[in-house]
């Protein structure tokens, strides 16, 4: 795999300005030639599912099981994995194993056998595949974690230190079956993890959603990616945030390095690409001043030497009386702005429609529709229809439904963060 | 090589000073037209593009125009009726037998064990593709309809034995292969195994009986299966076995 870094800014600032922003796109696609860094040290895949008295009704834990079986079936030899159970406490099903015909079979067998009763306790859960997936060492370490519902709420404290002993060590999505979990508790476990939060609807979606997951876990080829960004003392790093596929604000994950540099983790990586948004503060210059704000680049290991991929993007800025040249935006930032405006809309539209605020949500949700039609945002246009009927999508106009679930809520609430990369004009 | 950079700092950088950033004398401006935003993009930016109908500039990224509605995408005048869309192929029964609701999902490039071991060495592995087949419904009832367009789903086949049947929580029965139709019984049919990794299936003696390639099955006589055998059962349920 090798990564590309790119930059997108207005470097053109007007008198008295003291920031700037810019889009960086990271692109990891194949290496010319033979590729060795890809998975090298090996790949481990934990299935945490939830087993607590609740997981028995709407027939979840047999979807689950079943789910989990077609999963551990798609696996190569190469790839090892582990199953964990819990509710009130966790149960290590299968510890981890290379994925051979005999320990699928085994597999097979312990998951069957599974049913459901007893509470909900994260915190052990989290710690059993945190010592199942350290068995591997280096590789890739990617956990998919299932609940139906709230963790136990005496376990709030541990769940916060045993999240927090897994952080860098694996990756993990949480999915919630269903519409009685707390979306609180999955979103911080899978973004403090560098994983995604989703819901699953109903039994019958488990399977789909749990290969979709898989798929995209199979699919990452360097472990442990870390963006490095590099700025003068005199520069101050105000935001970084993920912006594409999804709005992750990065900043309660950033890693101080000396001074000048920081380091934010990413997780693991497939052929995709990232937008990152950062917003660099400073003092104001002088005009024709140029000044380096920040060089980005992008640091992982192969071959247990670190590798650091520099590229030619650093962000500068300069001063400028020309106002025609400094009132100019980046399409780039401009379009994630957008992106930003829509998941806000959605927040605030559906914080609105709770409080039964019904113009407010709808003028909310309306702007929400209106951006993602223009955007061509299709996956956050289909969560909106849970919720909304969307009228007329380029003026904004939606009629709120009135009878909506939980899960149509949580489907819309969970989704809203998603974003589209901007469309080459 | 150390140079002071025009604020008086030391730079261990070449281009922009280390300490505060600023431009050493001499060195290349960084901003080229490849940082600088393309004119085009600009143009996008502020708006441009007038609409070929009443000349408003689009706003950017908007599909239709403002004022008169005209689509930027389709390049169609406003009130122009849209071709319509191509009809829609149905798939014939036989054509949405097997694969079309598999490939929607992504596969993960999982490969099967490798080939070049000898078959005979390897005991075979088995899926069962259950689907809801409305034509053997022969006596539909109208307070238990047959479901449409359900999907087909596909259960794995590696425990020893695999109970088919419908779910009981109150006699505490949880079949491996769970199927919903009401002309099923709790304990239907098994799926077994044997040592050599060849299948039997055994009719358990159930209400309505089950057939095997459309010949019925006599309940306590296991009967070997075969890759694509199919078993019927139930109101509406076609089971078909399949090697992996």
């Amino acid at each position: 795999m090798q990564f590309k870094i790119e930059s997108f800014f207005n470097p053109h600032l007007s008198v008295g300005a003291d920031r700037i922003d810019a889009v960086l796109t990271v692109t990891a696609m194949p290496r010319e030639g033979p590729s060795l860094d890809v998975h090298a040290s090996g790949r481990a895949i934990a299935f945490v599912i939830d087993r607590s008295g609740s997981m028995q009704g709407d027939r979840r834990i047999e979807a689950a099981k079943h789910a989990a079986r077609i999963c551990i079936n798609l696996l190569d030899e190469a790839a090892q994995f582990c199953v964990i159970a819990f509710n009130h406490e966790a149960r290590v099903l299968v510890p981890l194993s290379a994925a051979t015909r005999q320990n699928k079979e085994r597999a097979h067998r312990e998951i069957q056998r599974l049913s459901g009763d007893g509470g909900t306790v994260f915190s052990a859960a989290l710690l059993a595949t945190r010592e199942q997936l350290l068995k591997l060492d280096g590789g890739i370490r990617y956990a998919l974690f299932l609940t139906d519902g709230e963790n136990d709420p005496k376990d709030q404290a541990d769940l916060r230190r045993a999240v927090d002993r897994c952080k860098g060590l694996f990756q993990c999505d949480g999915r919630g079956v269903g519409s009685d979990w707390t979306k609180a508790d999955l979103t911080f476990i899978a973004n403090t993890l560098l994983g995604n939060a989703d819901i699953i609807p109903s039994a019958d979606m488990m399977e789909v959603a749990f290969r979709e997951a898989i798929a995209a876990a199979l699919a990452k080829g360097v472990a442990d990616v870390h963006l490095r960004l590099w700025s003068p003392k005199t520069v101050t790093i105000a935001t970084i945030k993920q912006v594409s596929p999804e709005i992750i604000d990065l900043g309660p994950l950033k890693i101080r390095k000396d001074e000048k540099t920081i380091e934010v983790p990413t997780g693991a990586w497939a052929e995709e690409s990232r937008d990152y948004h950062l917003t660099l503060t400073f003092a104001a210059g002088e005009i024709g001043d140029e000044m380096l704000a920040c060089r980005p680049s992008v640091v992982y290991e192969s071959d247990g030497k670190e590798v650091v991929v520099a590229g030619a993007a650093p962000v500068i800025a300069t001063w400028t009386s020309d106002a025609t040249l400094a009132t100019r935006i980046s399409p780039q930032v401009a379009h994630y702005t957008g992106q930003q405006e829509l998941a806000d809309s959605i927040r605030e539209g559906l914080a609105a429609r709770e409080r039964g605020d019904i113009d407010q949500a709808t003028k909310l949700l309306g702007n929400a529709a209106k951006i993602a039609a223009s955007s061509g945002n299709d996956e956050v246009t289909r969560r909106l229809k849970h919720v909304v009927d969307i009228v007329d999508a380029p003026q904004g106009t939606v009629r709120l439904k009135t009878a909506v679930s939980k899960a149509d809520e949580l489907v819309l609430d969970m989704g809203g963060t998603r974003t589209v990369k901007r469309k080459a004009s | 090589m150390q140079r002071i950079c025009p604020k008086g700092h030391v730079s261990t950088d070449q281009d922009y000073c280390s300490e505060c950033g600023a431009r050493l004398d001499g060195a290349a401006s960084a901003i080229t037209p490849a940082t600088a935003i393309a004119p085009e993009e600009l143009a996008a930016a502020a708006g441009g593009e007038p609409c070929p109908v009443c000349g408003t500039p689009r706003v950017v990224g908007a599909r239709f125009c403002e004022v008169c509605r005209y689509d930027f995408q389709t390049a169609t005048a406003p009130g122009a009726s849209s071709t319509p869309a191509p009809p829609q192929e149905t798939l014939t029964e036989s054509a949405a037998d097997v694969q079309p609701e598999q490939s929607e999902h992504p596969t993960p490039k999982a490969t099967p064990a490798p080939a070049s071991t000898p078959s005979a060495m390897v005991p075979q592995r088995w899926d069962v593709i259950i689907a809801v087949d409305p034509s053997l419904n022969k006596n539909p009832d109208p307070a238990q309809p047959c479901p449409q367009k359900a999907p087909e789903r596909t259960f794995p086949l590696d425990l020893d034995e695999n109970l088919v049947g419908r779910r009981s929580d109150k006699k505490d029965i949880h079949p491996e292969i769970m199927v919903v139709d009401p002309g099923i019984s709790r304990r239907h049919l098994s799926i077994r195994r044997r040592d050599d990794g060849g299948l039997v299936a055994i009719e358990l003696g159930s209400t309505n009986g089950t057939s095997l390639n459309a010949a019925p099955l006599e309940p306590g006589i296991p009967t070997p299966l075969n890759d694509g055998d199919q078993l019927t059962l139930g109101c509406w349920t076609r089971m078909t076995i399949r090697a992996r």
